[in-house]
């Protein structure tokens, strides 16, 4: 390692340790540290490239170092995360359940991981992960699969009688959090011709042609994980007919990029999940959201004071 | 340097506040439980000093903001009128009497002409003696009750205008109430007293003194000691009782012919002490509840929604709804919080989606790093 990338390693540390980044998850303090960067870059450049920091270099040249030593440290906290959630956390039974022939469990994992690894290596890709790291990684799903199911409204009978899952609840989480990994596919399938900054709403024909391209990167994947991961980028609005979990999916990845799961709620605050579900409800047709879905997960929400 | 010693001086000034609170308590206690007069000795020097503390603080402060050319803007809008009333008054009305009373006897009361002077200065002192409360409102203004400046300026205005209110109603009545001769319970007695010395001079003129002197000592339990010129013609305590119970202002001297006559008067004192420490029961009271129930109160449906939209508008990523009580739903501020939930936050959050490089993050965050 050069001179120059243990002095920027040693800065975005210490960017890394600022309080106000406490709460958020690697990506999002990564989104943070980035925009920063990018917003004040007239106020940085000065002082980085003084003879304390970087002196002489441009201010490519310092964001370039920089931008590197931050994506090198997330990877070293997000690679073991994804890590962790593939090999030991999330059960692959459920692909048997979707019709695929059985593989090796060990061949999917190994699979998903690599291709994971591509979703993470791109900037876009790293922005819309965030969302899926948190909701796999904060137990998001799990919480409101075992309301959905301890519930029998509509949410469940979207999933077991419209989409028809013969599953358990455990299986339908384990389905979700693949999906919900799946999702930011579309930005390395899209050969850069997608970029994010919108909702994230693709046509459908797009949707279908990431579909292929998916289902030969990863041949183990039965045909309906792929849709749901995918379709979840399409508008409920355009889409009526669009499968349970890919709406699901839609709202948690959502749902999971906004919310701090460790925030400290203020008095005469409503609490983070009841108040991201209750602003969602007004934006749903923006987003392309399922308004029954929303009110039904932003009752959990309210009676849980998540 | 100067800082710390500010702020050791107000932490004084804090512990003086909570003494001083005890000690008029202790003070009107005293008299009540009929503690001896060395211990209430005490008190009214500890008082004197309090009064005297107060008024340095009063005079410091004052004169400090005169050299900033800002003595009128602290006597009025920095409380500077609470902390006059709460110190010079009662230094000269009420410690600084008793004072003076203690250190030249009762002498100092018999020179000012006998048993009505010493009633009036008691009601004089007693009278004084309410302004003490105020300053309640001096450690009220010490306690941080909440995190919003508005609320602590809010419950501290209202506050003070409560117990100033209730504490120069009582002031103005009590002398009011001298003026008008209300009946009470000096001139009650004053009068029993009158028409006992006139009914022993009868007495004792047809030659029968001293069983005058029993049957007036039977007449009224208030009656300590009767002399004629030096002889002691009834005394119903002996002298070392005396010296450890009685101090000046706890009795009452009248002469007349050859005759002198000493009168209990703690009874007096001690109805006062009753109504002072029930005064100060209201007004500890008021300000607990002010500050137990009214802050939070004012807290929670005046400054923390307020707080909470305001970190909306700030912070990118903050996107908390006001949570609004159906108790309070058509409040103007619940009205405004409901328009921020409803139209405000949804806008923030398609804005938010549709822009790249939103942070909260500021340099002010990392100065030590560009040091």
């Amino acid at each position: 390692m050069s001179q120059e990338e243990e002095k920027a390693k040693l800065f975005v540390t210490r960017l890394l340790l600022n309080p106000t980044l406490k709460t958020l998850n690697p990506l999002q303090k990564e989104e943070q540290i980035l925009s920063f960067m990018e917003v004040n870059a007239g106020q940085l450049l000065p002082t980085l490239s003084s003879s304390a920091f970087f002196p002489g270099e441009s201010w490519s040249t310092i964001k370039g170092l920089l931008i590197t030593s931050l994506r090198d440290l997330i990877d070293e906290l997000l690679i073991p995360g994804i890590q962790r959630q593939l090999y030991e956390k999330i059960n692959f039974n459920f692909i048997s359940l979707l019709g695929k022939q059985n593989r090796p469990q060990e061949e999917i994992k190994e699979e998903l991981f690599t291709f994971t690894g591509e979703i993470v290596s791109i900037p876009e890709g790293r922005r819309d992960f965030s969302g899926s790291y948190n909701a796999v990684s904060h137990q998001i799903v799990d919480k409101y699969i075992e309301n959905i199911f301890y519930d029998h409204s509509y949410i469940h009978f979207e999933l077991t009688k419209v989409q028809r899952l013969k599953m358990n609840k455990d299986e339908i989480k384990d389905m979700i959090k693949i999906s919900l990994i799946l999702r930011p596919s579309i930005y390395v399938l899209s050969g850069g011709l997608l970029k994010d900054g919108s909702s994230g709403i693709i046509s459908q024909s797009f949707a279908e042609k990431v579909e292929a391209s998916l289902a030969k990167e990863i041949p183990s994947l039965p045909e309906a994980l792929i849709k749901s991961a995918i379709r979840s980028n399409l508008s409920f609005e355009d889409h009526k007919y669009l499968q349970a979990t890919s709406r699901l999916t839609s709202i948690i990845n959502s749902l999971a990029r906004s919310v701090k799961t460790d925030m400290k709620v203020d008095r005469g605050a409503s609490t983070p999940e009841k108040s991201w579900f209750s602003i969602a409800r007004r934006n749903y047709k923006y987003f392309g959201w399922d308004i029954k879905m929303l009110d039904e997960l932003y009752r959990f929400s309210a009676e849980n004071n998540w | 340097m100067q800082s710390k010693i500010k702020n050791f001086v107000e932490s004084i000034v804090v512990i003086a506040i909570f003494l001083v609170l005890i000690q008029t308590f202790l003070e009107d206690y005293a008299v009540l439980a009929e503690w001896s007069w060395k211990i209430r000795k005490i008190l009214i020097f500890t008082s004197l000093g309090f009064d005297l503390f107060f008024t340095i603080e009063f005079l410091t402060r004052f004169i400090f903001a005169a050299m900033r050319k800002e003595g009128g803007r602290y006597f009025m809008e920095g409380k500077g009128w609470i902390d006059f009333l709460a110190s010079i008054p009662l230094l000269l009305l009420n410690s600084g009497p008793a004072f003076f009373a203690l250190i030249t006897g009762s002498g100092f009361f018999f020179g000012m002409g006998g048993m009505l002077n010493i009633l009036k200065i008691i009601k004089a002192i007693r009278i004084a003696r309410i302004l003490r409360l105020l300053r309640i409102l001096k450690i009220f203004r010490q306690i941080k009750h909440t995190g919003s400046i508005m609320a602590q300026r809010h419950v501290a205005k209202i506050t003070t205008l409560s117990i100033t209110t209730f504490v120069f109603t009582l002031l103005v009545f009590s002398i009011f109430s001298g003026i008008i001769l209300l009946p009470s319970a000096e001139e009650k007695i004053m009068g029993n007293q009158k028409s006992g010395i006139t009914n022993f001079l009868g007495n004792a003129d047809s030659g029968h003194s001293l069983t005058a002197a029993k049957n007036f000592a039977d007449y009224d339990a208030d009656l300590l000691i009767i002399k004629q010129n030096d002889n002691t013609l009834y005394s119903k305590y002996d002298n070392p009782y005396y010296a450890a119970v009685f101090g000046p202002g706890d009795y009452q001297y009248f002469k007349t012919k050859e005759y002198g006559f000493f009168f209990d008067v703690r009874q007096l004192a001690q109805i006062q002490a009753i109504n002072n420490i029930l005064y100060f029961i209201i007004v500890v009271i008021s300000v607990l509840v002010f500050l137990i129930y009214y802050s939070p109160h004012f807290a929670i449906t005046i400054t923390d929604p307020i707080h909470v939209m305001k970190r909306g508008f700030l912070e990118n990523d903050y996107n908390l709804e006001v949570v609004v009580p159906p108790a309070y739903k058509d409040d103007d501020i619940y009205v405004l919080g409901a328009l921020y939930n409803e139209k405000y936050l949804p806008i923030k959050a398609r804005q938010i989606d549709s822009e790249i490089n939103q942070t909260d993050l500021s340099m002010d965050d990392f100065e030590d790093l560009f040091k």
